[in-house]
């Protein structure tokens, strides 16, 4: 190997490392590391809110309600 | 869908304004789930109507390859047609084409979703498809052509691989610019696992190519590079994405959130901290340093910890609700997914032990391994996330309750049937290559029966695939008359109370 793949490899380390502290660090920084059950309701909202199933096989009788 | 909110007008920052450093915060307003869907709606599509064609063309290539294990003169009469080269076009078919392609559908429209924006830039996302599936054209018609690398999961050949990464890169552009102009606070954890995919696979892939292809290190060092990005690939880009799926559907089918937010955190900074770590452990045997290896078993086992805080998660999160399952087509792949994630993950652990190994090695089980982790878990769960994501996109219920359901069941018992075989086979041809006794010849012809129903399996998902093709061109041809409420309309009426 010549000193030109010894580089490459080094810096492809360093930068994976860089990559994964930043990204650990921010989200350290953005609190995404603590209250994390308030996290998981994120994905909810007013129109598809918790308690409401949202997928079903078409034409399942009795399944569907008109919003 | 309010048509009107559909249909209002989006703002359309340029791509300058998009990755400046300065945030133009105009453009940033919050979208509704319909708004957004429908900025999605037609590179989410290309990607997935692209990914489906290759899926099929790859189910083709794995029958001739099948086929060939006990027919050896099967369409032999061409070059391009032998198994050397239809084995290794079926891989990159199914794995680039197919697999990665249709996780990268699913995961920019989950990107869309959670970063509660419409779509910026959607012109990229179609030059992403379009570089992306040339790359991947050229590089299939590469191997049969006989231009294969030979280096397992990095076959294609150089020019094919350039475009690939070249139009993957475009992908990863994209998340980054939905990712910093998102109007959510938390990163949900299935962002996480999706935008670490995004990062990781243009860095393995270049990196593995690199130091492979273009400054290539000494032969006996291509192997663990070889071996780091194959495992990589399967570790630190489908299983990210597959995981992230799982974590966003499951939650949002039955309406209810995630069983423990912690350990879902806890499981993504373990994989993120662990897989890149694995991938010697294929090389037990090998000409190379022992601590090499042993330092890949090592993070093969603790793997357990993501796997476990993944698996309780997702069994806590259905507890109650399995009897969603029959009125889901959605839960039903995905949860068949998370079931195949756990026992290929405990299976690949168990694989890294040496003993173990030494038996497995060079056999069908690990073909049987494989298909259970990137069909049973990574291509199930895909199957459910198109199921959910189509009809929002195309504002059209599926055509057929029925091909759902057949293309569930040809799939999940193909994959369990050329598992299971497979498994079997790999054992008794393991202990007999280990056998002193036994001619090599003979611990090969004990396998042919299990090879005509591996070939049987596999017709079994190609027929479940042809299901699902059918379903997407007629959702997309709008066939069938329109449900009254459909899912993308309505919600279940179902008692949301565990059974």
């Amino acid at each position: 190997m010549d000193i030109t793949t010894y580089l490459f490899i080094a810096s492809a380390i360093v930068a994976a490392l860089g990559l994964a502290l930043g990204a650990l660090f921010y989200a350290a920084r953005t609190a995404n590391l603590s209250n994390f059950e308030a996290g998981s309701a994120v994905i909810f909202d007013e129109r598809e809110p918790i308690g409401q199933p949202t997928d079903a096989f078409p034409g399942t009788p009795g399944v569907f309600r008109s919003r | 869908m309010s048509s009107a909110v559909a249909e209002a007008p989006l703002p359309k920052p340029s791509l300058i304004q998009s990755l400046s450093v300065a945030r133009s915060e105009s453009v940033d307003e919050r979208a509704e789930r319909a708004q957004i869907d429908h900025s999605m709606r037609g590179p989410v599509l290309l990607f997935i109507g692209a990914a489906i064609a290759w899926l099929l063309i790859g189910s083709l290539l794995a029958l001739v390859a099948a086929l060939k294990f006990n027919l050896p003169n099967f369409l032999s009469d061409g070059a391009w047609l032998t198994f050397g080269r239809v084995r290794p076009a079926h891989l990159n078919a199914v794995a680039y084409g197919w697999a990665a392609q249709v996780g990268a559908a699913v995961a920019l429209w989950m990107m869309a979703r959670l970063s509660r924006v419409a779509a910026r830039h959607g012109g990229l996302l179609y030059v992403a498809c379009g570089v992306y599936n040339f790359g991947v054209l050229i590089g299939i018609a590469g191997i049969l052509s006989g231009h294969s690398t030979s280096v397992e999961w990095l076959e294609f050949p150089r020019y094919a691989s350039i475009v690939l990464f070249a139009g993957f890169s475009l992908i990863g552009i994209w998340s980054v610019i939905m990712f910093r102009f998102r109007r959510t606070g938390h990163v949900y954890v299935s962002m996480w696992y999706i935008l670490a995919a995004f990062v990781w696979f243009p860095w393995l892939y270049a990196s593995a190519n690199l130091i492979i292809f273009y400054l290539p290190v000494q032969a006996a060092v291509q192997g663990p590079v070889n071996w780091w990005y194959g495992h990589s690939f399967l570790g630190l880009y489908f299983t990210p994405i597959g995981l992230g799926a799982a974590y966003y559907f499951i939650p949002k089918v039955i309406g209810r959130p995630v069983h423990s937010y912690y350990l879902s955190i806890l499981g993504f900074w373990s994989l993120a901290l662990f897989y890149p770590w694995i991938g010697m452990q294929h090389l037990i045997g090998g000409p190379f340093p022992a601590w090499m290896i042993s330092v890949s078993i090592v993070a093969s086992f603790m793997m357990v910890v993501p796997v476990i805080t993944t698996s309780i998660n997702h069994h806590f999160t259905m507890k109650g609700y399995f009897d969603a399952l029959r009125w889901s087509p959605t839960l039903r792949f995905v949860v068949f997914g998370a079931l195949a994630y756990t026992l290929a993950s405990v299976q690949g652990s168990l694989m890294a032990v040496r003993s173990i190994n030494e038996i497995t090695h060079f056999t069908h089980y690990t073909v049987g391994h494989a298909h259970l982790g990137l069909y049973g878990f990574f291509s199930m769960t895909m199957f459910g996330a198109v199921y959910y994501i189509v009809p929002r996109l195309v504002d059209w219920e599926w055509p057929s309750s029925t091909l759902i359901r057949w293309h569930f069941w040809l799939s999940g018992i193909g994959v369990i049937g050329m598992f299971s075989v497979l498994t079997f086979a790999g054992i008794v041809q393991g202990l007999a290559l280990n056998d002193a006794k036994i001619s090599f010849l003979a611990s090969t012809n004990f396998t042919l029966p299990f090879l005509w129903l591996r070939s049987l399996s596999g017709l079994a998902m190609t027929a479940g695939h042809v299901a699902f093709a059918a379903s997407f061109v007629l959702v997309l041809l709008r066939s069938g008359a329109r449900q009254a409420q459909p899912t993308l309309l309505g919600s279940a009426e179902i008692d949301p109370t565990p059974a």
